[in-house]
């Protein structure tokens, strides 16, 4: 959450700006919280920047700061139904950003080294962990790449519960060895071996 | 319902009779404002609040810029700046540079058509 101007403001200046930048994250709620975060570090550099000259801005230039940035309704509005004549007019708007789909190749690739590897539970646990949680919270935000990164998360995960399986597995086949007795796994398929002097 | 109500509430009632109309263009003025160079969101802002008809309120600049920047017509750069916390600089891409150029190409028809249409009936 990006945080208010610090600089030079009176305390009544400062209650007038966080007074309309909580107004505006409440009306932002409905937005996509990564276009509402973007908008409110903009509507706070915008705030910065006005007083980058004012000395100690008053009560009046505050306020008519925040006057000409308008109400946040109008602000919200904006993000929510304003249909954009660019993507309208240009075949490049449509595309997906490749950044995005690039990234949910790279981890639906490093889904699938972890399930490869999950035999080596180090390994394939940890990278398996990663695409999943990233895979499946990328997943739930809109955007490009969606189902690549749901897949990601679904094979990490799949990778996750092999490494556990293969270690479970592992760990039951440890042997028990005492030095007067021969050494016997514990596995059901535990064969018996012979004292070694 | 509490949220539906909510969004209601955060909706504007009505909007200026040319509000259609800037939903055109304002886009392509914004990457206009770009062409000469790197700009920051204020000075931007400021630019376009001198003709009211293309931004009323400078605020909901911002959502249009979020816009520009994941359609990928303009990119962001953090530059230091001697009056207080760095600012985000916007640039024009390719793609912005030649979705302005296609509707500047396209403008001056469209404005001359409606000129003489308007002309011949009044």
């Amino acid at each position: 959450m990006p945080s208010t101007p610090t600089g030079p403001l009176g305390a009544r200046q400062q209650r007038l700006i966080d007074a309309y930048l909580t107004d505006l994250r409440r009306c932002l709620r409905d937005v996509d919280p990564r276009q509402a975060e973007d908008i409110e570090e903009s509507i706070v550099e915008h705030i910065t920047a006005a007083f980058a000259h004012a000395g100690t801005p008053s009560v009046e230039d505050v306020q008519a700061v925040l006057e000409e940035l308008g109400p946040v309704e109008r602000i919200v509005s904006a993000a929510d139904t304003r249909t954009s004549a660019v993507s309208d007019s240009s075949t490049v708007a449509t595309a997906p950003p490749s950044g995005a789909s690039a990234g949910a190749i790279a981890l639906l690739l490093l889904a699938v080294l972890a399930l490869a590897s999950s035999g080596l539970w180090f390994i394939g646990g940890p990278l398996g962990l990663v695409a999943a949680v990233a895979g499946l919270m990328a997943a739930r935000r809109p955007g490009a790449g969606r189902k690549l990164y749901a897949a990601a998360g679904w094979v990490g995960l799949c990778a996750v519960t092999l490494t556990v399986v293969f270690a479970m597995v592992l760990t039951s086949a440890t042997t028990t060895v005492s030095p007067d007795e021969p050494a016997v796994l514990t596995s059901s398929t535990a064969t018996s071996i012979p004292p070694t002097r | 319902m509490a949220e539906s109500n909510a969004k209601m509430h955060c909706m504007v009632a009505s909007d200026p009779p040319w509000a259609q109309m800037r939903k055109g263009v304002l886009e392509f003025c914004v990457l206009a404002c770009m062409v000469a160079g790197p700009t920051y969101g204020f000075e931007i802002a400021r630019k376009l609040a001198k003709h009211p008809q293309l931004l009323s309120s400078e605020g909901t600049l911002y959502p249009l810029l979020s816009r520009l920047r994941r359609q990928g017509f303009v990119e962001t750069t953090w530059q230091e700046s001697a009056e207080g916390p760095p600012r985000r600089y916007y640039h024009l891409t390719p793609p912005g540079r030649s979705a302005l150029t296609n509707f500047s190409d396209a403008w001056g028809p469209f404005s001359k058509a409606v000129g003489h249409v308007l002309q011949e009936a009044m």
